[in-house]
């Protein structure tokens, strides 16, 4: 009996201890150099030479972003190609839904099994990098995009002065029109908030009972994705508001032209009409990124539609933006930090990343993609590039933006679903907001 | 004699030593799976809660009883309380109800009803929650959903089921309740079946009609079985996550927000552990209060 008992206590020791032990091997050797890879092909900046010592060394990485299956299925291929010119390569590529992924990435992170390169979201970066989770690029990737991305995908990528990632994609969604509805109703094309409500006043039908048959503009309504919150600054920007004051120590929309914004995005909305309302020709226009081309192709090859400019707004004409970003983990060894890194130049080359804008509608952020007649003259890419020098970055760089934004994004769904007038979904989100900055 | 008396305490105690190492062998397994995922983390879980416990930052102080004030000083947390509430009051309310009335009216049907009746009602117990809200999400749909056309034929609505902060926790609790009558159903049909029928019949004898028998020999005999129904749909309800999180995210606004889905956001949104943990300590005391008043008030002071 007390052998059986002294057995197990042993066998539950050792497998503690053995499992501490694999933890500590899988983050130990952080400070073995990696003088370098395979310089990657494909334009943009040139890798260093490879460190014929470390070059045959076997590297496995993982790799881990958001599920969307055409994007998925054009990384892989990537990374199968990256796997044949670097044969001591492998890479495992992992997809997480959408909305798991932050909670995926954090755990992953605190319990030490997150994965070499990481798909985050623009907001995430802040706290990441203030806490050590993702490591700054080498030089070689910074001057890469410094020197062939526009300005903004290094900004956008920079805290502290140090560049801590490529641009996965940008979310920029720009209006875009259904053509047929807009032509039966003999209206011009608007360009401004002003042109579109009149347009709208025409475009929105109700049957006899009063039920919303067509909308002429149907906006996100709900807190999903923050995507009512990136619609809403994108009017309350411009009407001349902001989301927070410059010393990021208090919400600052609660203000007249925060109202007049937030009373045209109440209009613009129609919270109880149907999902996917633009896809199924009932609404005139939606606000959507340059990946919803495929959508609307799968769903509805009828639909006749156009990605126009940013709409003008009394103080100026912009359109609020979102980017993902390519980062690497700083807690693995250091050797495969730069593998990660020259995986991530891979796939952001000006040939892998054209082709995945080809193939997905991403908006390129290379210049050199920028500059290729073949691609640019597409009028639905021309369309979204162009929005792009009227694009902002609709968060703001705080730890605790998550918060932040759900508490307005919160606010305006009670607004959407007739809840709350646009004062005091202000008055609401503002009170929410400052004591969400007051805990910092 | 002496001789076998020894020789027969030997073998009992040699089978006794096997019977307790083949309960330990057979247990040990069992009892480390249940300490490392139940029993370590409730007291883990209590140590976070007394620290400020960020995921992504490396210093988890201690911070004493600071984030049970926060959650108790928190708005969210009361409206959070306010609907899981609201919600498990009608959801248990209804679920016992209608359980008992559909097992006493399953139980009332030919023998062959019996078994294909109590299938169909069972069936959405079995089947997956998440697939059982995306099809109400579509049932629910204010313009186009099937529910508003039904109720539209009788002249009522159109209701903003999931839409509105006043019907989003009712169109839950419908959900949720079409979804779980069944198992409750069994129970009470478990339970009336163990009714002895000598009582029915002595009450027919004396001229009672069906109603009278329900009240006075059904009811009072069920009450183990009501018992217990309440106190697991009870603390079931005080646990809904799935359905808010799939079919509303909370919303509108924070209408349908729930405390475990505010300890869900605190904790794996906002990544504040100590926070979530106090919550979810907050969570276990209010069911654990309830449970008991429940106990001392409902419990069967008779057996039969």
């Amino acid at each position: 009996m007390k052998r059986l008992l002294v057995f197990l206590l042993v066998f539950i020791m050792v497998s503690s201890i053995a499992a501490c032990g694999s933890a500590t091997n899988s983050t130990s050797d952080k400070t073995a150099s990696g003088a370098a890879v395979t310089a990657s092909s494909g334009g943009g900046e040139k890798a260093p030479e490879i460190d014929n010592s470390k070059a045959n060394k076997p590297v496995h990485l993982k790799f881990m972003s958001h599920t969307y299956k055409p994007w998925n299925d054009v990384l892989t291929k990537q990374a199968a190609a990256f796997q044949k010119e670097n044969p001591n390569v492998t890479i495992e590529y992992t997809t997480v839904e959408h909305k798991d992924l932050n909670t995926k990435f954090m755990t992953a992170l605190a319990s030490g099994t997150a994965p070499h390169i990481m798909g985050v979201y623009g907001p995430w970066m802040e706290g990441l990098v203030k806490n050590k989770w993702i490591a700054p690029a080498p030089d070689f990737v910074e001057a890469d995009i410094k020197a062939n991305t526009v300005e903004v995908a290094g900004q956008s990528a920079t805290y502290d002065g140090k560049i801590y990632g490529y641009i996965q994609h940008i979310g920029i969604p720009t209006p875009i029109i259904n053509e047929r509805i807009y032509q039966e109703a003999g209206l011009q094309i608007p360009t401004t908030y002003d042109e579109l409500l009149a347009a709208n006043e025409k475009l929105d039908k109700k049957d006899g009972n009063g039920k919303l048959t067509q909308a002429g503009t149907t906006l996100s309504a709900k807190k999903d994705g923050s995507w009512n919150v990136i619609h809403w600054s994108s009017i309350l920007k411009s009407y001349g508001g902001k989301i927070i004051s410059d010393d990021k120590t208090k919400a600052a929309f609660n203000t007249p032209e925060g109202l007049q914004a937030t009373k045209v995005y109440a209009k613009l909305t129609h919270a109880n009409f149907i999902d996917n309302a633009f896809t199924l020709e009932k609404s005139a226009m939606e606000w959507n990124g340059p990946w919803t081309k495929a959508f609307y192709q799968q769903n509805n090859p009828n639909l006749k539609y156009k990605a126009i400019a940013p709409l003008k707004g009394p103080a100026k004409q912009v359109t609020t933006m979102y980017a993902w970003f390519w980062t690497v983990n700083a807690n693995v060894p250091a050797d495969e930090q730069e593998w990660a890194w020259k995986f991530n130049m891979y796939i952001s080359n000006d040939k892998n990343y054209l082709d995945l804008c080809k193939e997905i509608g991403f908006i390129s952020f290379r210049k050199a993609n920028l500059e290729d007649q073949q691609y640019v003259s597409d009028p639905w890419i021309k369309a979204f590039g162009n929005a792009l020098n009227n694009a902002e970055i609709y968060y703001d760089k705080i730890p605790n933006w998550e918060k932040v934004d759900v508490a307005i994004g919160e606010e305006l769904e009670r607004m959407n679903v007739g809840e709350q007038t646009p004062e005091q979904t202000l008055a609401n989100a503002e009170k929410k907001v400052n004591e969400i900055l007051a805990n910092k | 004699m002496v001789k076998n008396k020894m020789a027969f305490f030997r073998k009992h105690s040699i089978n006794k030593k096997k019977q307790l190492r083949f309960i330990i062998i057979g247990l040990t397994p069992i009892m480390i799976y249940f300490f490392i995922f139940s029993i370590f983390p409730v007291f883990y879980s209590l140590y976070i809660s007394l620290h400020k416990w960020d995921i992504m930052d490396i210093k988890k102080p201690f911070i004493g009883l600071s984030n049970f004030k926060w959650a108790l000083t928190d708005h969210v947390f009361y409206i959070s309380l306010y609907n899981t509430v609201y919600y498990s009051a009608f959801y248990v309310t209804l679920i016992t109800i209608l359980g008992l009335l559909i097992a006493v009216f399953v139980n009332s049907l030919n023998e062959r009803f019996i078994s294909f009746m109590r299938g169909v009602i069972f069936a959405p117990v079995v089947t997956s929650m998440v697939a059982v809200c995306l099809m109400f999400n579509w049932l629910y749909q204010p313009m186009y959903g099937v529910l508003n056309y039904v109720i539209g034929l009788i002249g009522l609505g159109p209701y903003d089921w999931l839409n509105s902060s006043k019907m989003v926790i009712p169109s839950i609790i419908i959900m949720s309740v079409w979804k779980s009558v069944g198992y409750t159903m069994v129970i009470f049909l478990a339970g009336i079946t163990t009714i002895p029928y000598v009582y029915y019949e002595a009450a027919q004898v004396d001229g009672a009609s069906k109603f009278w028998s329900f009240l006075n020999i059904t009811l009072p005999l069920l009450k183990p079985t009501t018992l217990f129904v309440v106190v697991t749909s009870l603390i079931g309800s005080f646990q809904v996550f799935t359905q808010v999180y799939v079919m509303t995210g909370g919303g509108p606004g924070t209408s349908s927000r729930t405390l475990v889905m505010h300890i869900y956001e605190t904790g794996f949104k906002f990544f504040e552990m100590g926070r979530a943990s106090a919550v979810a300590y907050l969570l276990f005391a209010i069911v654990l209060i309830i449970t008991l008043i429940q106990l001392k008030y409902l419990k069967s002071d008779f057996e039969y």
